[in-house]
């Protein structure tokens, strides 16, 4: 962060109106020519606009502290430790009250298919990476993206890649499982489908389970039945099982 | 898009609740997902008060990823899987620095750089945080009003009793106050 520009308050604020998007269609225009054409504004705007980003997450920091101490923090066990101790019999009812709830909604409201996708979903962590100077770098850098959450920048830099090698199963497995997290299935079962079609390589069982997964995502039971054989995952035992009694 | 399971808001009303910062959203999905990776990082050698931290810096990421239209979830699990993976990662980089910090850099030299800018980064976000924690209630208030909860500077100064004019020049004067101490911080 560079030192502070001197910025007196009418200027910080008419910048700070065009960062959150406070002004009129003209406005903006205006201001925004002023930009280009006044010399030293575009810095005192970057300065406003750190700033304000930086008081937007840390304002935000309160808030969760607030959520946090409200619901999960020492005064809440503090309370349950002291229903736990005096209203057994009340706590006994209303478990009863909501675990008959719950299951009420589970059982009625919630299609089997989701239930079953929330159940066996768990993303696929990655592979190791070795950060090297390599042809393969650009590969391994995706792949810190995945592993940092950072997904769509992962799934940037594959996408460039598979362009040149679409038949790569790797590619197409991560791409799959990146679109996956991110909830758009119709992209993962392209790139899943590709890896499970081709019908050989180390990822061909794994595809498999995360493609039958995409495919109870959307409802589509009997093709996630038809894949999942392929797959060698541990709960595919079960989860054929729930899938057959559908 | 189907509510998914005992979730009281779909998807794309956690998406429009995030954009719009509203807090019974935001408390509900923060409340909702916290104990998924808690027992993660519980069992995987950390503690309650790392598992609330490194939460909160998923949250945050996620949150900023939603406001600036990077994340477009198309089925039930989206937003709240994403959630979880990415609380996820970040404690196995925890880990990882950790060990990595016991050991040896393998990192190349061209990442460096970046990481060099981030780390930068990271310290102006510090110590802003420090110092705003140690401004006066008013100050404090006022900022998170106007950039959390997006009040209009009519709204902040109906809650104050001032008129719009004094509040404006009062967040001013609060937003000089955190700069220059963040300033000589900086500079220290």
């Amino acid at each position: 962060m560079k030192a502070a520009n001197n910025i007196p308050q009418e200027e910080w604020d008419r910048i700070e109106n065009h960062i959150l998007g406070k002004y009129t269609e003209g406005e903006k225009k205006a201001f925004e020519q002023e930009l280009n054409t006044r010399p030293g504004l575009r810095a005192k705007y970057r300065e406003v606009e750190s700033w304000v980003n930086a008081l937007e997450e840390v304002t935000f920091k309160e808030e969760l502290n607030r959520f946090h101490e409200k619901a999960i923090g020492p005064d809440q066990t503090a309370k349950i430790r002291y229903i736990l101790r005096w209203k057994p019999l009340a706590m006994a009812a209303s478990a009863t009250l909501i675990l008959g709830f719950f299951t009420w909604y589970f059982i009625l409201l919630v299609p089997t298919h989701e239930k079953l996708f929330n159940a066996y979903y768990q993303p696929d962590p990655g592979l190791p990476t070795t950060m090297s100077n390599t042809a393969a770098y650009a590969f391994d850098r995706g792949m810190v993206d995945y592993k940092t959450g950072n997904y769509p920048e992962a799934i940037n830099r594959w996408e460039g890649l598979i362009a040149e090698k679409p038949k790569n199963d790797t590619l197409n497995y991560f791409l799959g499982n990146a679109y996956l997290i991110l909830g758009n299935a119709e992209k993962a079962k392209g790139y899943l489908e590709n890896v499970v079609q081709n019908d050989q390589g180390p990822f061909v069982q794994d595809a498999a389970w995360y493609l039958a997964l995409t495919y109870l995502s959307t409802g589509r039971v009997q093709d996630a039945k038809e894949v999942l054989d392929k797959s060698n995952h541990p709960q595919k035992k079960v989860l054929m099982e729930k899938l057959g009694s559908q | 898009m189907q509510k998914f399971t005992l979730e009281t808001y779909d998807q794309e009303e956690i998406q429009e609740g995030i954009i719009k910062n509203d807090q019974s959203v935001l408390k509900w999905l923060y409340e909702s997902q916290f104990h998924k990776l808690e027992k993660y990082i519980l069992n995987n050698s950390g503690s309650s008060e790392q598992a609330k931290d490194t939460y909160q810096e998923a949250y945050i990421t996620v949150w900023n990823k939603v406001r600036k239209g990077a994340f477009h979830p198309t089925n039930g699990t989206g937003l709240t899987g994403y959630l979880y993976q990415v609380g996820k990662n970040k404690w196995i980089d925890q880990l990882r620095s950790v060990r990595v910090k016991k050991t040896t850099d393998l990192s190349p030299q061209h990442d460096r750089a970046v990481e060099d800018e981030e780390d930068v980064l990271d310290d102006y976000r510090v110590q802003v945080e420090a110092e705003f924690k140690l401004l006066g209630d008013k100050c404090r208030e006022i900022i998170s009003r106007f950039y959390f909860k997006r009040q209009s500077m009519e709204e902040i100064a109906k809650v104050f009793q001032w008129t719009e004019a004094t509040t404006r020049n009062n967040k001013y004067r609060c937003l000089q106050r955190l700069r220059e101490k963040v300033k000589t911080k900086i500079n220290d």
